[in-house]
């Protein structure tokens, strides 16, 4: 049975990963499950500096699912490669960094900064607050894509993924926007912008109002994403949005995810990776799919 | 950190509203290391159409068997109410920062308000016996919702407050204090209850417009969690740094926190 893929020229032993932002670098769920057994850690999103993130409240449930305005809190690229990086480099899993930004110079500075460390793979965070053009995203506007990607890539060792966002009237647009700018590999889905309201206390759940919307609640949507965008573009996707269990995570793959991602799956079980990658394997055995890579030929009136 | 899967000992109504839960850890190897820390709490975990862990402290552990106690206020934990013994139930254990008590001695104050009186029992009997001059001093919104002051009462002195006045001093448990000498010169006070009243506790004991300096101050706060295991910076609170804010994780730094290390910021 085989359960490798390969992303951008980068073999992953299995296709499950963490989704970033959910997993820390993984030092705390390492209480809870074996990183070796991963396809990737992917670490929380990492800017220049450090960035002291969003006022509380900063999530919430909703049904099936959560909002959430942490608002890449993180130490900078600095404290990341000392302490993070230092923890994470000691596994034999690939290391997948999420990149953030409050402006193209910004997102060079990480990626730079990251050059000669042992990352696998970089992955790039459009949906953080442009600065310049009044906090709106990088990811919505797809001139603005070509430009961060293609300016960005030119700074990347690694191979850089994508990480389109979901608020968008046609995101297999920006998916091509970002295939052209030079982008290896694309990640789907990020958080839907949402807001829930406290009827009773009379005031908003977030303190920030609108937070990103994750969990099983979005997966019809990320799964419709991750299909239209596996025909409007030729890279490898790693697909997420919602995924629970195993036949989750096949879904994603046979509507074109050559991988996936678990984000707020590990909140609700600290072993949530392992559990979905053991399950693909449960289903492959039970149902005589000798190879991973199969489930991507396998939608019968594709 | 652990997770596992208990066993519902028993689960019954202590007041109206309230509720006492015992759980057999099923995994009975449990070494001295996963022996809870006062002030520490659990994870619990219900279907996946609720993938938020509700965090509850520990309000007691012997032999294996975790005490907690919760009061209704919602989905989480009236799905709670409803277990029978028996069921499982899914946790991890033992979360988060607890109270420093190494280093307690002299006079000691326990102040807690409504719910948050039940990580504070595991905390007076930890330290009970230990020669420590322990009060404690608990407020409530009226007499139909004083939990585990029986309880407390057999460790220590034990004072009691009600916002009506249903029951002991009237009025918030802030001012009974106020209202007499004896604690301007306590060493060590632990807290844990609403926002506003460990805001006023903090501000009453940085000004020393009562407290003489306490060598520390110590309060459990609550914030809303997602991971509740300290990864995804989903549940801060403001501190001050060096000068600098930076926020906090409620579920790893905390919940404990100096009282001097916290910023309130406007409202409470
Ligand atoms: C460290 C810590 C220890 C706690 N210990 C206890 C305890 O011993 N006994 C007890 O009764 N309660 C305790 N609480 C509060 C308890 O976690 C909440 O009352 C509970 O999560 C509410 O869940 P619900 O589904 O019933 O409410 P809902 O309002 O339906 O919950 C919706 C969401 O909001 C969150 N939430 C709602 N109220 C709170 C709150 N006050 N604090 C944190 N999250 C909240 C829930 O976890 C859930 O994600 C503690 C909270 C923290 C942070
Ligand atoms: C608390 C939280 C923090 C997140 N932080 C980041 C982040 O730093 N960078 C990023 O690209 N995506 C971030 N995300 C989005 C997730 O990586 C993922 O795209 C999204 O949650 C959908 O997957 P899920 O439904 O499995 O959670 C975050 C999501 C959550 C819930
Ligand atoms: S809830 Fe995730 S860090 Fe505290």
């Amino acid at each position: 049975m085989n359960l490798a893929v390969n992303v951008a020229g980068i073999t992953l032993k299995n296709p499950v990963m963490p989704a970033s932002g959910t997993f820390g670098s993984g030092k705390e769920f390492s209480e809870f499950l074996d990183l070796n057994r991963l396809g990737a850690v992917v670490t929380k999103g990492v800017a220049s500096v450090s960035w002291s993130g969003n006022p509380p409240p900063r999530c919430t449930e909703t049904a099936s699912g959560m909002l959430n305005s942490v608002g890449l809190q993180n130490p900078g690229v600095e404290s990341f490669i000392r302490n993070d990086l230092e923890f994470l480099k000691n596994f034999n899993t690939n290391i997948i960094v999420n990149v953030c930004g409050h402006s193209i110079s910004e997102y060079i500075d990480v990626v730079t900064a990251l050059r000669d460390t042992p990352v696998h793979m970089l992955e790039l965070n459009i949906s953080c607050p442009n600065v310049a053009e009044g906090g709106m995203s990088f990811g919505t506007d797809c001139h603005m894509v070509e430009k961060v990607v293609s300016r960005v890539k030119k700074h990347c060792r690694q191979p850089l993924i994508v990480k389109l966002s979901p608020n968008v009237t046609d995101i297999c647009e920006i998916a091509k926007a970002a295939e052209s700018a030079g982008a290896d590999a694309l990640s789907m889905i990020n958080t839907l912008l949402g807001m829930k309201i406290d009827v009773k206390r009379r005031n908003f759940s977030l303190a920030k109002k609108v937070g990103g919307l994750s969990g099983a609640a979005i997966k019809p949507i990320a799964v419709r994403m991750v299909y239209q965008v596996r025909r409007a573009v030729k890279l490898p996707i790693i697909g997420m949005g919602g995924i629970m269990t195993g036949e989750d995570a096949i879904e994603f793959l046979m509507a074109g995810a050559t991988a996936v991602a678990i984000g707020t799956a590990s909140f609700h079980t600290p072993t949530a990776c392992i559990d979905v990658l053991d399950g693909i394997e449960v289903f492959m055995r039970r149902y005589n799919v000798p190879d991973v890579n199969d489930f991507g030929r396998m939608l019968e009136s594709n | 950190m652990k997770m596992i899967v208990s066993e519902v000992i028993a689960n019954d109504e202590i007041k109206s509203g309230f509720f006492n839960l015992l759980l057999k850890l099923s995994d009975n190897k449990l070494s001295d290391n996963l022996k809870p820390i006062p002030g520490q709490f659990v994870n619990l975990y219900f279907d996946t159409d609720m993938p938020l862990p509700r965090p509850i402290s520990v309000c007691d552990f012997e032999d294996g068997v975790l005490r907690l106690v919760y009061q209704i206020v919602g989905k989480g934990t009236n799905l709670l109410s409803m277990k029978k013994p028996g069921e499982p139930l899914r946790l991890t254990y033992f979360l988060g920062n607890g109270f420093d008590i190494t280093r307690a001695h002299g006079k000691i104050l326990i102040v807690g308000g409504g719910i948050g009186v039940a990580p504070l029992f595991f905390l007076a009997k930890m330290m009970a016996g230990n020669n420590l001059e322990i009060t404690v001093a608990l407020g409530f919104a009226s007499s139909g919702k004083i939990i585990l002051a029986g309880e407390f009462e057999k460790l220590c002195n034990t004072y009691i407050a009600t916002d009506d006045g249903s029951f002991g001093y009237k009025g918030n448990i802030l001012d009974f204090i106020r209202s007499k000498n004896h604690f301007t010169d306590c060493h060590f006070i632990f807290a844990c209850g609403p926002r506003p009243m460990l805001r006023a506790l903090a501000e009453s004991t940085s000004n020393s417009s009562y407290f003489k300096k306490p060598s520390s101050v110590q309060l459990s706060m609550e914030e809303h969690i997602a991971c509740g295991i300290g990864a995804c910076l989903c549940c801060p609170v403001a501190a001050n740094e060096n000068g600098n804010i930076i926020y906090r994780r409620v579920c790893a730094d905390g919940p404990v926190f100096q009282a001097d290390s916290l910023i309130w910021g406007g409202a409470s």
